[in-house]
């Protein structure tokens, strides 16, 4: 017998020579593996960006949606001039703002609605002499961060309202060719028309038009405390209208401690924003999971056809192999280390591939711009490698029943 | 003890065919034993089981003092690694590995690779100049040597070959041959299956399996001679017997039995086979035959004639001077008995060159 003394060291080396040359001596094959598994990491890496940060990216979309809570002064106790619903104090909002500080995220803005007609200065033919309008008093830049889908569509600047300056809704500027720079005037409409005889009327300049896609765009937006003015009801809103992120228990507990904040108001959640808001997120996470899974499954089975593949083309070396003294344990590492390492290249490959793909996804979807989420790269790569090694495990299992005298024989 | 102890050694597959039946036989360290067989006569399932490759049915098989039956995987992998070198008809050498990375395979799964003993080993076998070449950039006889390299390089205390030469033309048949010539005088055990009777002659026994049963043990060289002289003589009995001239060896149960010795003899010219089916002498084995059978004939007389021994114990004594007996010797002995005509019990004494005309 050889007196040579075991060095593992020495061992490695032809190991490594053996799984070199036996990867590159079946090239299409290892190719074919390594293809599968790069798309495989590509898509994992790609679904596990966009699943670690589908919530703010979601959450950033529902926000165009607006306000999913709303604060009112419960029933209508205080019918203002020309208001719709009861009026509560802006001190509320105040308040609110204090609280704001703890949940970050929350955005809010007091609104003042009222009905009031609108007419063009100066008149012009063919024109309607005036129309009925909602006028939405509220602190404008508040507003648009509260909605952030809103488009100012045109305006020499989208910054804040000042007094004597207004914001049209696009098609109610369309009505009466509105355009930044012309001049409108309000006055309250219906009962409130008069307040001891005279009809409060005032004259605004157009700053900006806005297009929001839904009834906003017949209204007319001036600055809280020129309707609050107009309307001779200082420190009066009609509402609060509040954007809590979050899924919907967060949006749940908020309401909560809204309610606990402000006994005297009514603290409703809008139901069909707050639940479809959390209905989808939960929808998103379970199918990015879920496609996640079945493209591992696809993949991890690609990969175990091909290591197949190769294991009964193989059957004769491993006979070889077995009939030197090769062990099921020295063959199933070499075979393991050969699919493993495959999972080693194509896992790199497929985190950046991947990184690549989310961003876009993110931009064509979400219009936002993605950055690659770091903690997903040992994850994607481990991920491959590991699922390359299991896929061996149905090859293994065929190539520790290789009988050498069988497969010797050539059977 | 016996370096390998074959004993009542049955291979059956799936409950249908005997591969091997009872076989049992041993062998000593540093012997050189020839497997010899038609095929599908369980040659290859022997060596299988001899190397650990497979397991047998029933009875047992120690090699070394271990039980092969009693090992576990790991266990007999391990035994392969360290006692058994294989030399495959077919090579069998990994494809994709250069001929150094081939012996260095066996010494991978040995205890470590180390390229300067293996590069030592391909030169050994004159292949000092191909080490870095490929199995597909060799020629067979190359290849053959390879593997006797990898077969060598841990030094086993087995060398299985399997046809080792079956697949080569002369010239590498006798540079193979002449490393394991080298390998049984280093003390080597070596087992090889052979349909060669040539290469089976080189070993020291010759055991001959038959339908999976051993037919012929431990025929050894020096007694080489006696058997093919007794085959030549049953040869001649059974023509004797029958009339014909020309045989079929289905009717001729020796020849199943001695079939390697019958190869043997049509390589030496003794006997012509005519694909194993029919079995007749060349005029020289015919004149060899004539030679066994006078001495043969001529030893019963004397011994009948001069010693008045019973005629049923006349062939048995006759059987053990006759192969001693010089050309001199039986002339004389002719000279001797009066040229006699024919044997005691009757059968006719061919007459020799001191016999006058009949």
């Amino acid at each position: 017998m050889s007196d040579r003394v075991e060095q593992p060291g020495r061992r490695r080396s032809l190991f490594w020579r053996l799984w070199f040359r036996s990867l590159v001596v079946r090239r299409p094959q290892a190719a074919l593996a390594v293809i599968a598994l790069f798309v495989g990491a590509a898509l994992a890496s790609m679904l596990l960006n966009l699943y670690s940060d589908v919530h703010r990216k979601m959450t950033e979309e529902f926000r165009s949606y607006g306000a999913n809570v709303i604060l009112s002064s419960q029933g209508v106790t205080s019918v203002g001039r020309g208001s719709i619903g009861g009026l509560m104090d802006e001190a509320a909002f105040a308040r609110l703002e204090s609280m704001r500080a703890k949940a970050p995220g929350m955005t809010a803005a007091p609104i003042l609605y009222l009905v009031t007609e609108i007419s063009r200065v100066p008149q012009e033919p063919r024109m309607p002499d005036f129309e009925n309008v909602v006028a939405v008093g509220s602190d404008f830049n508040a507003l648009k961060a509260l909605v952030p889908g809103w488009r100012v569509s045109a305006g020499a600047d989208d910054g804040p309202l000042h007094t004597g300056e207004c914001a049209v809704g696009s098609r109610l500027a369309h009505r009466f060719r509105l355009k930044p720079g012309d001049t409108v005037k309000l006055s309250l409409a219906g009962e409130a028309r008069t307040v001891g005889g005279v009809t409060p009327s005032r004259t605004f300049r157009v700053a900006h038009v806005i297009s929001t896609g839904s009834s906003e765009d017949d209204q007319i937006f001036v600055s809280l405390a020129d309707l609050q003015k107009l309307a001779n009801i200082e420190g009066k809103i009609s509402v609060i209208a509040v954007n809590i992120p979050g899924q919907t228990a967060a949006i749940e507990r908020s309401v909560q401690q809204l309610r606990t904040a402000f006994p005297q108001l009514d603290v409703r959640p809008i139901r069909q924003i707050v639940y479809s808001q959390g209905k989808v997120l939960h929808t998103i996470r379970g199918l990015l999971v879920s496609l996640m899974g079945l493209i591992l499954a696809i993949i991890a089975l690609c990969v175990m056809a091909t290591m197949t593949a190769i294991v009964l083309e193989r059957r004769k070396d491993i006979a070889v192999m077995k009939a030197l003294g090769a062990s099921n344990h020295d063959v199933t590492r070499l075979l393991v280390m050969e699919g493993a390492s495959l999972g080693i290249f194509a896992g790199i490959g497929g985190f950046v591939l991947g990184g690549f793909l989310a961003a876009l996804v993110g931009e064509r979807l979400f219009g936002v711009n993605l950055s690659i989420v770091w903690w997903t790269l040992p994850v994607v790569w481990f991920g491959t490698v590991a699922l390359a090694a299991l896929a061996t495990f149905f090859p293994v299992g065929i190539m520790r029943r290789i009988q050498p005298a069988t497969a010797l024989k050539g059977e | 003890m016996a370096f390998i102890e074959v004993e009542k050694l049955t291979r059956q597959y799936d409950n249908s065919v005997a591969a091997l039946k009872d076989v049992t036989f041993s062998v000593d360290k540093g012997e050189w034993i020839a497997v010899m067989g038609p095929s599908g006569s369980g040659k290859s399932t022997l060596m299988n089981i001899l190397g650990g490759l497979d397991l047998p049915s029933a009875g047992s098989v120690r090699i070394d003092g271990e039980e092969i039956a009693r090992l576990s995987s790991t266990d007999l992998a391990r035994f392969r690694a360290e006692k058994i070198g294989f030399v495959f008809q077919q090579f069998h050498l990994v494809p994709y590995l250069t001929a150094i990375e081939n012996v260095m395979l066996a010494q991978y799964f040995h205890s470590l690779a180390d390229e300067s003993e293996a590069r030592e080993a391909l030169v050994r076998v004159g292949l000092g100049d191909r080490i870095h070449h490929l199995p597909s950039q060799l020629s067979g006889g190359e290849q053959q040597r390879v593997c006797v390299a990898r077969a060598l390089i841990n030094q086993p205390n087995l060398i299985l070959a399997d046809e080792p030469t079956g697949n080569l033309d002369e010239v590498n048949e006798a540079l193979v041959m002449g490393l394991f010539t080298e390998l049984h005088r280093e003390g080597h055990t070596i087992v090889m299956v052979t349909h060669d009777p040539e290469i089976g002659r080189m070993a020291e026994r010759r055991i001959e399996l038959h339908h999976g049963r051993l037919s012929e043990v431990s025929v050894f060289p020096h007694y080489e001679e006696e058997l093919i002289e007794n085959l030549l003589k049953a040869v001649w009995h059974f023509q004797e017997d029958t009339g014909k001239a020309v045989i079929p060896t289905s009717d001729f149960p020796e020849f199943a039995q001695n079939r390697a010795t019958f190869l043997l003899m049509a390589q030496e010219e003794l006997v012509r086979l005519d694909h194993d089916d029919m079995i007749s002498f060349t005029p020289q084995g015919e004149r060899r035959a004539v030679e066994v059978i006078r001495r043969h004939r001529l030893s019963e007389r004397l011994f009948y004639e001069m010693f008045a021994i019973h005629e049923d114990l006349l062939d048995e004594n006759a059987c053990k001077i006759e192969h001693s007996l010089s050309p001199e010797v039986t002339e004389k002995l002719c000279i001797f008995l009066k040229h006699p005509r024919t044997c005691p019990h009757g059968s006719p004494i061919p007459p020799g060159v001191c016999c006058p005309p009949r």
